[in-house]
C-alpha cells in the first residue's frame, strides 16, 4: 500500500513537471537559446553584465507599460509606439528650449502627460470600434501615427511650426535625423537632459547584489526561525540560504579581491544607475497595487466578460479607453527613461521598434494575450535582451557573419509573437467549439 | 446622398484629393505624358498583387496580409531564374514555373494553419508575414546561390538589391510598347498580361468552384449546411492568393528592374490591402472592379504626390509619408467599420 502511494506520487510528480515544461515552452527554449548564446559569444562577462543591467533598466518600464490592456481583456497594446512619440514630442520641445540636465528630464514628463492622455482617449476611442480585433487595429494606428508624426516633423517644421537653428535641415524644413541629448557646454559639463535620470545615483552593482545577497539571507533565516518548516519548503529556505551566501561570497570577491582571473575581476567597474532601477520597481509594485484596487477589479471584470461588466453596470467602452490611456501614459514615461538612457534621439525611427520589442519580450517572459505578470514581464526582458547582446556576436563567431545574428534576433521577435498569437487563438477556438 | 454614404468619407477625401493633384500638376505645367506613363507602368505592376486579395476575402479569410508569403515565392522564382542564367522571357517564364509550385505548397500548408485560428486571421496572418521575410533574411546569406550577378564581390550571401537588367528587367514592360502621345509610351505587355490574370481569375469565379468558395466566405455555416468542405475551400482561396502573390512579385520585379531582397518585402502586403480597400472592398466583400479601381486610385496617387509636391517645395520623401497615412488610415476606417456592424 505505502509503496503504491509512494508510485502515484513519483508519477504525480512526474506529471507536474511535465506540465510545468508544456506551459513554460517558450520561456525554457529561449533560456536555451541564451545560454547557447552566450557561450557562442564568448563575450566578456564584464561587457555582458553591464549590457544587460544597461538594457534591463531602460527597457522593463515600457514592457510594463502593456500589463493594464492585457487585464482589460485588450490584448497586447502594439500602439504603445504612440507613447512614445508623445515622449519623443516633449524631447525634442525639452531639447529646443536648452532646458538643463534634470530639469529638462521632468519637463519632459510633464509636457508629454497630456499628450499621451489626449491620443491615449483617442486610440481607446478607435479601439472600442474594432472590437475583437484590438490587436490589428492598435498596430495600424501605430503606423498611422508614425506617418502623421512624420508629416509633422518632417515637412512641418521650420514652415508652418516656427523653428529654427541647428535643429532643422539646411533645407530649412524638417527636423534632423538625429538629436544629441548629450550637449556639452564650454565648460565640458552635459547640459542636455541624456543620461539625467540614470546619473541621480549610480552605484556599483556588485554591492548591490550583496544587499540583495543578505536580505535573501535575512528572509529565509528567519522564516527558518519562526516557522520551522519541514520537508521540501525546509529545502527551499535551506537552498536559498546557501545561494544568498554564495552570491554575497561572490560579490564580495569581486569588489574587495583580486582572487578571481581578470575577465571576472573587471565585473567590478559595473556601475548600476540606481534611481532608475528604483523607479522601474516602484512602477512594477505600483502596477500590482492598482489591480488590487477597486480599478483593478473593473479592469478585470471588463477582460473576462463584457456582458457581466455592463450587466452589472460597469461602463465597458469608458473603462477600456481608460486602460488606453494609462498604456499610452506609462509607454510615453517609458520612452523618456529609454531616450534619456541612450542618450540620443533618432527623431524618425526611435519609436518604431518600441511595440515589437516590448511585445515580443512580454510573450518571450511566458505572457499570453489574456494574461501578463509584473514577473514575466522582466523575465521576459532579461532573455530578449540577453539574446539581442549576444546574437550579433554568436552570429560572427559561428558563421563568420555578425548580420545572420542580427537576422536571427528579428526573427525571433516577429516568430515568437506570431506563434504566441497563433497559439492563443487556437486555443480560442477550440474552447468556442467545446461550448 | 446615399452614394456618399456607401463611398465612405476617406474614400472620397482620397478620390478629391487625387483628383486635385492631377489638376494642380496640369495648372503647374508639369509633363503630364510622362506622368501619365509612370503610373500607368505603377498601376500594372501592382495589379497582380492586389489582385492577390480578392480569392482571400472571397474565401472568407479576410484581408491576406501574409502576401509576403507568395511575394518570397515569387522572389525565390526570380533569383533561380538569374542563378540559372535563363534570360529574356524564358526567364520571366522560368521564374513562374518556379515561383508557382513554390506558392502553392507554401498557401497549402499555410491555408490549414489559417483553418486553426479562424477568427485571428489577420493579425496572425500579419506576423507570419513578417516572420517568413525575416527567416529569409537568413536564407539569403547562406543559400548557396553562386551567380556573380547576386553575390556580394566580396563577403558573404546576397546583394540587397539585384539588378534584372541582363536577365528578364522589363520585358514585359517592352513588349509591343508603343507612344500613345510624345513621351507617354505604353506598357502594352506589362498591362496584356495584368489583364490576362485578371480575366484568367474572373473565369475562374464564374466556374462552379468559384461560386462555391464565395459561398464558403459568405455564410460558412449555410456553405456547410449545403455540404461544401469549408476549410477545404479556405485553403483553396489561400492557395489561390498565394500564388497571385507570387506571380504579382515576379511582374513587379520585371517592371521594376530589380529584385530587392532581405527586409524589403516586409511592409509590401500593406499597399495592396490598402488599394482594394480603396477600390471598396471590405473584409468580406471583394471582386475585380474595386482592385482595378483601387490600384488606379491608390498606385497614381502615389505616383504623382512626389512630381507635384516637388514643384511647391524640396518635397523630400513626401510620397512615402503620404502612402503612409492613406494606406494605414484606409485599412483602420475599414476595421473600424467592420466592428460596427
Amino acid at each position: 500500500m505505502a509503496e503504491k502511494t509512494l508510485e502515484q506520487a513519483s508519477v504525480n510528480n512526474r506529471n507536474k513537471i511535465l506540465r510545468f515544461l508544456i506551459d513554460n515552452s517558450v520561456t525554457l527554449l529561449f533560456v536555451v537559446i541564451c545560454i547557447f548564446g552566450i557561450i557562442a559569444s564568448k563575450e566578456q562577462p564584464f561587457i555582458l553584465v553591464d549590457l544587460i543591467l544597461e538594457r534591463l533598466t531602460r527597457n522593463t518600464f515600457l514592457v510594463l507599460a502593456l500589463l493594464i490592456p492585457v487585464v482589460a481583456g485588450m490584448g497586447l497594446n502594439f500602439s504603445i509606439t504612440i507613447g512614445a512619440m508623445a515622449a519623443q514630442i516633449a524631447i525634442i520641445i525639452v531639447a529646443y528650449f536648452k532646458i538643463p540636465t534634470q530639469a529638462g528630464l521632468l519637463t519632459a514628463f510633464i509636457i508629454s502627460t497630456p499628450i499621451a492622455l489626449i491620443l491615449g482617449k483617442y486610440i481607446g476611442k478607435l479601439l472600442n470600434r474594432t472590437r475583437g480585433q484590438e490587436m490589428i487595429a492598435s498596430m495600424i494606428t501605430g503606423f498611422f501615427a508614425d506617418g502623421i508624426y512624420q508629416m509633422i516633423f518632417l515637412f512641418m517644421a521650420g514652415t508652418i511650426i516656427p523653428m529654427s537653428g541647428d535643429f532643422i535641415l539646411s533645407s530649412g524644413m524638417g527636423l534632423r535625423n538625429t538629436i544629441d541629448l548629450m550637449k556639452t557646454n564650454e565648460a565640458g559639463e552635459v547640459i542636455g537632459m541624456g543620461k539625467s535620470m540614470d546619473k541621480i545615483i549610480e552605484v556599483p552593482f556588485f554591492y548591490i547584489t550583496m544587499i540583495i545577497a543578505v536580505i535573501i539571507i535575512g528572509y529565509f533565516i528567519n522564516k527558518m526561525r519562526k516557522e520551522q518548516p519541514e520537508g521540501s519548503v525546509k529545502n527551499k529556505a535551506i537552498g536559498g540560504i546557501i545561494g544568498g551566501a554564495a552570491l554575497l561570497i561572490f560579490s564580495a570577491l569581486i569588489m574587495f579581491t583580486k582572487v578571481l582571473p581578470h575577465k571576472y575581476n573587471l565585473l567590478k567597474t559595473i556601475d548600476m544607475s540606481l534611481f532608475t532601477a528604483l523607479v522601474v520597481i516602484a512602477f512594477a509594485i505600483f502596477n500590482v497595487i492598482i489591480l488590487n484596487t477597486k480599478l483593478g477589479q473593473t479592469l478585470k471584470t471588463v477582460g473576462q466578460d463584457k456582458h457581466i461588466a455592463e450587466v452589472s453596470g460597469i461602463k465597458v467602452n469608458k473603462v477600456r479607453e481608460l486602460a488606453i490611456m494609462l498604456s499610452t501614459l506609462f509607454a510615453a514615461w517609458g520612452q523618456i527613461i529609454f531616450i534619456q538612457n541612450l542618450g540620443i534621439l533618432n527623431t524618425y525611427g526611435s519609436h518604431k521598434q518600441i511595440a515589437l520589442f516590448a511585445v515580443a519580450a512580454l510573450l518571450i517572459g511566458g505572457a499570453s494575450v489574456s494574461k501578463a505578470t509584473i514577473g514575466q514581464a522582466f523575465l521576459g526582458v532579461l532573455l530578449f535582451h540577453t539574446l539581442f547582446i549576444v546574437s550579433p556576436k554568436a552570429g560572427l563567431n559561428l558563421f563568420g557573419d555578425a548580420q545572420l545574428g542580427e537576422f536571427f534576433r528579428t526573427f525571433v521577435a516577429y516568430g515568437v509573437i506570431g506563434v504566441a498569437l497563433g497559439l492563443h487563438a487556437w486555443k480560442t477556438m477550440i474552447m468556442k467549439r467545446n461550448e | 446622398m446615399k452614394a456618399i454614404k456607401r463611398l465612405g468619407l476617406p474614400r472620397i477625401i482620397i478620390i478629391v484629393f487625387f483628383l486635385l493633384l492631377w489638376v494642380t500638376a496640369g495648372v503647374k505645367g508639369l509633363h503630364i505624358p510622362g506622368l501619365l506613363k509612370d503610373s500607368t507602368v505603377r498601376i500594372g505592376m501592382n495589379l497582380i498583387m492586389v489582385l492577390a486579395m480578392v480569392p482571400a476575402i472571397r474565401s472568407g479569410i479576410g484581408l491576406n496580409f501574409a502576401l509576403p508569403i507568395g511575394i518570397i515565392c515569387g522572389i525565390l522564382g526570380g533569383v533561380m531564374a538569374i542563378e540559372f542564367e535563363v534570360i529574356g522571357f524564358a526567364g520571366f517564364l522560368y521564374a513562374l514555373v518556379i515561383a508557382i509550385p513554390l506558392s502553392v505548397a507554401f498557401g497549402w500548408i499555410y491555408g490549414i494553419m489559417l483553418n486553426k485560428i479562424k477568427g485571428s486571421e489577420m493579425l496572425v496572418s500579419t506576423y507570419v508575414g513578417f516572420s517568413i521575410v525575416s527567416l529569409f533574411c537568413i536564407a539569403w546569406i547562406v543559400l548557396p546561390f553562386t551567380s556573380d550577378e547576386m553575390r556580394w564581390p566580396i563577403g558573404e550571401g546576397l546583394r540587397t538589391v539585384v539588378s534584372l537588367e541582363s536577365t528578364f528587367g522589363h520585358i514585359l514592360n517592352d513588349f509591343l510598347d508603343f507612344d500613345i502621345l510624345p513621351g507617354y509610351r505604353f506598357p502594352t505587355g506589362l498591362i496584356l498580361f495584368s489583364g490576362f490574370v485578371c480575366l484568367i481569375y474572373y473565369i475562374f469565379s464564374q466556374t462552379r468552384v468559384g461560386i462555391a468558395m464565395k459561398t464558403v466566405g459568405d455564410n460558412p455555416k449555410f456553405a456547410a449546411s449545403i455540404g461544401l468542405n469549408v476549410d477545404r475551400y479556405r485553403i483553396l482561396g489561400t492557395i489561390l492568393s498565394t500564388v497571385l502573390g507570387a506571380v504579382g512579385m515576379v511582374v513587379f520585379a520585371q517592371s521594376f528592374g530589380y529584385i530587392q531582397l532581405y527586409q524589403a518585402p516586409l511592409m509590401m502586403a500593406f499597399p495592396a490591402v490598402a488599394a482594394i480597400l480603396i477600390g471598396g472592398a471590405t473584409a468580406k466583400k471583394a471582386n475585380i472592379s474595386f482592385v482595378i479601381i483601387g490600384t488606379i486610385l491608390f498606385q497614381g496617387l502615389l505616383t504623382i504626390s512626389l512630381p507635384v509636391a516637388s514643384s511647391f517645395f524640396d518635397g523630400g520623401n513626401i510620397s512615402e509619408v503620404i502612402r503612409m497615412i492613406v494606406q494605414n488610415g484606409i485599412i483602420l476606417y475599414a476595421l473600424a467599420q467592420g466592428g460596427s456592424e
